[in-house]
């Protein structure tokens, strides 16, 4: 008899992301054979953008989402620079990437020791880690404690990754800083000392503490190397400008289908959105989102997520640090659970050691940004990288102010629901047939679901008295 | 972030601008930040909850002011202590739904300072980035009890 469970694996009061499956043995192994990811809120953060001036775009879209102001920050700046034409001095560039440099590797941190270690371990006895599933707990009580201490000092480490930041973002979130055509901030040397300093406190911890566990995680759970690996379909949009020109960036944009080592080109005009199963009204599905519409209808028949399914050449597609360090050659052992954890900690590093250089390249004195002109009428996309992932803004200016804004998040691209052609979305794809032990506790799952990191904390936050 | 950390009184405007009434607590630390003093940081975090773990980890005590859904009538305005708010039937697994209180928890190792809530019971939890009439009514209110509590918290001048 087939069980059907609901994982809330990110909530637990307002529901903002649900997995369902269904557990049934196929082949005589009790597996995953079917499964809906669904996101229960609707995008509307993008109408009431509507008709307002097109440089409130960077301080609204930072309030999207609490977990990841900057990159919309950065998204929505990159748009009006591209709206106006502007190239950003060098001094500009480096500040964006370091601010949000920090912002990647402080995310990561956290990811690991507090978003999926429990998957793994118990916690600490204390408030709020009241209750786990403490199901196929593989570490021995030293390398559990060892674990659990590290992820005292991740904490500490989350702290000074915000710091750095703030160095040169100033207010840290929701940070004025980024503005079309550069960066506020006029650079010191003290502030380059400062930053200097907790990114080496950084890379020491990343270096001996946090690859070693991401790696011991990686050894002692090596079946999941096997497991949660999904179609094999990785996008990039590419980050971290390196030069003036907008030539070369740290990480190259790029895709590649069913894990392919060799990498395509990136264009930006093979991104559409589809709404089948989403509650948008069918009219609206597999525009591209330059032109895209976000209009609800609701019920709908076979929708079941507020989700589009933003699809690359109408493909599904993963997005994230695996992503990532594929197109930049630095990793490609596979796709699974483990090589999105390792790809992640191996990110933190390159990135930690980037910021390092790019403080180098910082010249006291030089301009911060250019002057811009945003025209009247027009349209522009602004595509960069979230930690989580592919993050893009699209804009359409008439008289001056915005008339349409889309919005395509990281998470979008992992956890979308089935398209137009019922293709699963890709994280749907890399739980399918994950063995489940326990159908009532199915921690397999969690951890094919923790490993992309997904992020829907954006929106309401409502305390509730007894 | 950029505030000093070492403060006797952290107070703390919660919610999203962009869902109406869920704004609340955010619109009254933005007047509140206006009359600096001493001691006292005032922080409109928003939704950006471990954006603050300094704040979160050193704060002699905490005021937070959040829409509170407590059932009352839309912009009735209440003072709670930590332990009023429903914190029952919670299954920790993700700080990506992490409360304050739940930051608080991690960062200071379970041990809770002071912390007293402000709640607005909202009327309008929906996109939009205006407060209802009955919420901008009782502002002036929340701003008093705000100012009063953090006189009491902060009873010894440093």
């Amino acid at each position: 008899m087939s069980t059907f469970t609901i994982i809330d694996p990110i909530t637990r009061i307002e529901g903002h992301m649900k997995v369902d499956v269904t557990v049934d043995a196929h082949r005589g192994v009790q597996q995953v054979v079917d499964v809906h990811v669904a996101g229960n809120l609707f995008r509307g953060f993008e109408n009431f953008l509507v008709g307002r001036e097109p440089t409130d775009a960077q301080h609204i879209t930072q309030r999207i989402c609490g977990v990841c102001p900057i990159p919309h920050g950065m998204a929505a700046v990159m748009t009006l620079d591209a709206a106006s034409k502007t190239a950003i001095p060098l001094n500009g560039l480096i500040q964006r990437n370091l601010v949000l440099g920090a912002n990647f590797v402080e995310s990561h941190i956290l990811h690991f020791y507090l978003l999926s270690a429990l998957d793994y371990i118990d916690g600490p006895a204390q408030r709020p880690w009241l209750s786990s599933w403490s199901i196929d707990r593989r570490f021995n009580a030293d390398q559990t404690a060892g674990l659990i201490g590290h992820y005292l000092k991740a904490i500490e480490m989350k702290r000074k990754g915000q710091e750095a930041a703030a160095v040169f973002g100033g207010k840290q979130p929701h940070s004025p800083a980024y503005i079309p055509g550069g960066f506020t901030n006029v650079p010191t040397q003290e502030q380059i000392t400062m930053f200097a300093q907790y990114a080496d406190e950084l890379l020491d911890f990343i270096n001996n503490v946090y690859i070693p566990d991401a790696e011991a995680l990686a050894s002692v759970y090596e079946d999941y190397t096997e497991i949660g690996g999904g179609y094999g379909n990785l996008l990039s949009f590419g980050c971290f400008d390196e030069d003036v020109a907008g030539k070369k960036k740290l990480f190259a944009p790029g895709y590649v289908l069913k894990g392919s080592r060799k990498k395509s080109t990136f264009a930006e005009a093979q991104i559409t959105e589809q709404v089948k199963y989403g509650w948008y009204k069918n009219s609206t599905s597999k525009l591209k989102p330059s032109k895209g519409k976000t209009e609800a209808t609701y019920p709908k028949d076979d929708a079941y997520s507020w989700m589009k399914s933003p699809r690359y050449m109408n493909a599904p597609m993963e997005v994230g640090p695996l992503a990532r360090m594929w197109m930049s050659g630095d990793y490609n052992e596979g796709v699974s659970v483990m090589d999105r954890q390792l790809a992640r900690a191996y990110e933190a590093q390159k990135i930690t050691e980037a910021m390092k250089r790019w403080l180098a390249q910082i010249r006291v004195g030089d301009p911060v940004f250019n002057k811009t002109s945003i025209p009247a009428k027009g349209t522009a996309f602004g595509l960069t990288e979230a930690p989580r992932g592919a993050l893009g803004h699209w804009l359409k200016l008439e008289g001056g102010k915005i008339a349409a804004y889309q919005v395509i998040t990281p998470t979008c691209w992992n956890c979308s629901p089935r398209d137009d052609k019922k293709q699963l979305g890709p994280m749907e794809k890399a739980i399918m047939g994950t063995v489940v032990q326990d159908p009532e506790r199915p921690v397999e799952v969690l951890r094919v679901v923790h490993s992309f990191d997904p992020c829907l904390d954006c929106a309401v936050h409502v305390m509730r008295a007894k | 972030m950029n505030s000093n950390s070492k403060c006797r009184v952290w107070v703390a405007g919660l919610g999203n601008v962009l869902m109406c009434d869920d704004g609340a607590g955010v619109e009254t630390a933005r007047i509140l930040a206006e009359s600096p003093q001493s001691g006292v940081v005032v922080s409109e975090v928003g939704t950006a909850i471990m954006f603050y773990t300094n704040l979160i980890s050193d704060a002699e005590s905490i005021l937070l002011i959040d829409a509170v859904t407590s059932g009352k009538k839309p912009g009735t305005v209440s003072l709670f202590s930590s332990e009023d708010m429903d914190e029952s039937g919670k299954l920790w697994r993700s700080a990506h739904e992490l409360s304050l209180l739940d930051a608080v928890d991690i960062f200071r190792h379970g041990k809770r300072p002071t912390i007293k809530i402000i709640g607005v019971e909202p009327e309008r939890i929906e996109y939009g980035m205006e407060l209802s009439p009955s919420i901008k009514k009782v502002i002036p209110e929340m701003l008093a009890l705000a100012r009063k509590t953090i006189s009491e918290m902060a009873c010894t001048n440093i």
